[in-house]
């Protein structure tokens, strides 16, 4: 049984396209067979985070529309040979995505032995989302410790749970899972962002991982290398700490609290 | 059966031209659920239940329920058996062929439904929502009158706001079910309980809005909207675990939070209600 995972927020900019590459890397590197499916039709980024823009020759959309099969649409990830991607479309309207379309490829893909299917959503609440979140069993809303990307997962959940087809099948409702990105405790501790608690509070869904906020994100998406594979960094930790706690392990959050800088770093600099 | 209504409706000084009218009713019956198909066996059953029970069911109305069987039942026999103990036939519950016998034999077919069940609302359509609920935003933090007319009409709203708030119509009386919501409400999710009370079970986001033509109960933050009474019940409130709202409103009068409340009600128990023209904010227990 294939797991469909949305990564979804409501707002863009937040680490959508970010998450959805790391998480799926994550997936296959624990050995699942996974494909990760840009549903950002006309905007593609997903194909550009994980390095593999040069070899799209047929897309989503040509798949649905049947001028493609789902194996030439495919593309093996360069590093992990269970990790699939199947690109957006940079050309066509977004219209192209029909409920029967993406319902049909998901089950062409679920045949194929795929165990997670992972979405990643466009920002907004517009078709494309709502495609992306409508067959979905889990669903990923990243937010940044800000009130606006906040209200706008507060959104998000809403109609995760009232347009999706476990909602209207009336069959358990979607898992919902909480990632907070751009997590800069220090910022939080100046009061310019939202804690960790405030925002669990408004949300009250389960927490699945802080990430924190790293410039080392912002390289690893210009050399189209999910953040995840990033050796020693904090953010690859983290994306990893949420994948088991995915998967069912127990972890405690990490990278949340602002630690003053000791003496010695003062001294020395660095970051 | 028809007579009651043709009855009391004969009052001589009615304005309207027509000899009669039509009004909607609701009849309480009984069911009399049909386990089997054989003629003397149902018989039988029958007079052995109705000397059991002495005159408790002699002359109510009777909804025969055949659903459960398949064989044809006799129908002239057993509509003739249950008029002879004093039941009222009034209908049959049955399909295909088995429908078809008893509408022949003079039963006309009903819903009745499934087992007997209190009656419960689904959420009311968007535009069903009554004008006095969807108060014009205002910045000052006063409470503020405003119309809280019938809801059927916009002019009639319009013209409710000049009249004392002692013409507003009465609420409907027979309430049915609370309506029951067991999950958080987001923002820009709206819930509006017609003709009864509502009750949310979970968190109501700012950006969301709960509006009830009766009381509104929230087991959670109420950090959005609330209005009850939206129909112009004075005396419905609003009954919450933590008080933290954008707006709370009662009958129309409502009051714009944006601040925050005083330290002594924010994020505690309490409920909000109407007196007189003002809205009371009171802590509940200690």
């Amino acid at each position: 049984m294939a797991r469909i995972v949305v990564v979804t927020s409501g707002k863009g900019g937040v680490g959508k396209t970010t998450t959805s590459a790391s998480f799926s890397a994550g997936l296959a590197m624990r050995g699942h067979k996974t494909v990760v499916i840009d549903f950002d039709v006309g905007l593609r980024n997903l194909d550009l985070i994980m390095g593999c823009e040069r070899r799209v020759v047929y897309d989503f959309v040509n798949v649905i529309q049947g001028e493609a099969s789902l194996n030439q649409a495919l593309i093996r990830d360069k590093q992990l040979e269970n990790l699939f991607i199947l690109p957006a479309s940079q050309t066509r309207d977004k219209d192209a995505l029909t409920k029967e379309g993406v319902e049909k490829v998901l089950n062409d893909l679920a045949d194929m032995e795929f165990e997670y299917i992972v979405c990643d959503s466009p920002a907004g609440i517009e078709t494309g989302a709502l495609m992306a979140s409508y067959f979905a069993d889990d669903a990923l809303v990243v937010t940044n410790p800000e009130v606006s990307s906040v209200r706008d997962s507060d959104r998000i959940l809403g109609i995760l749970s009232a347009k999706s087809r476990r909602a209207e099948r009336g069959d358990d409702p979607i898992k919902e899972y909480l990632l907070l990105t751009r997590y800069n405790p220090k910022r939080v501790a100046d009061g310019e962002m939202l804690s960790l608690q405030d925002i669990e509070d408004i949300l009250r869904i389960k927490m699945i991982g802080v990430i924190p906020e790293s410039e080392a994100v912002l390289q690893a998406s210009n050399q189209g290398i999910p953040a995840i594979h990033l050796r020693d960094t904090d953010v690859a930790a983290a994306y990893q700490d949420v994948i088991s706690r995915y998967l069912g392990e127990e972890l405690p959050l990490r990278f949340t609290e602002y630690e003053k800088p000791g003496l010695f770093k003062r001294l020395f600099g660095g970051k | 059966m028809g007579q009651d209504k043709v009855s009391s409706n004969k009052t001589p000084s009615r304005k309207t031209p027509q000899a009669l009218d039509f009004k909607s009713a609701t009849l309480y019956a009984i069911r009399v659920v049909l386990h089997e198909a054989d003629t003397q066996a149902l018989l039988d059953a029958l007079a052995k239940r109705m000397r059991d029970a002495g005159a408790f069911f002699e002359n109510e109305a009777v909804v025969v329920d055949a659903s459960g069987i398949e064989q044809l039942v006799d129908w002239p026999t057993l509509v003739e058996a249950l008029r002879k103990h004093s039941l009222h036939p009034l209908g049959v519950v049955a399909d295909g062929a088995q429908q078809a016998a008893a509408i022949a034999a003079g039963l006309p077919s009903v819903d009745v439904g499934g087992a007997p069940v209190r009656p419960t609302v689904a959420p009311a359509p968007e535009h069903d929502v009554p004008p006095a609920a969807v108060t014009p935003e205002k910045t000052s933090g006063h409470a503020a009158p405003t119309a809280a007319g019938p809801a059927d009409t916009a002019p009639a709203a319009q013209e409710a706001r000049t009249e004392s708030p002692s013409e507003v119509p009465a609420p409907p009386a027979a309430a049915p079910a609370a309506m029951v919501i067991n999950r958080p409400l987001r923002s820009g999710q709206r819930v509006y309980a017609r003709n009864t009370d509502l009750i949310v079970i979970g968190v109501v986001s700012r950006g969301a809005e709960v509006i009830a033509d009766g009381n509104i109960h929230v087991y959670g933050p109420l950090r959005g909207k609330a209005m009850a009474g939206a129909r112009g019940d004075a005396s419905a409130r609003i009954f919450t675990t933590q008080l933290d709202p954008e707006l709370v409103a009662i009958a129309g009068v409502y009051r714009v939070i944006e601040t925050g409340l005083e330290p002594a009600l924010q994020n505690k128990p309490a409920i909000v209600s109407l007196s007189g023209e003002s809205l009371q904010i009171e802590s509940l227990g200690n």
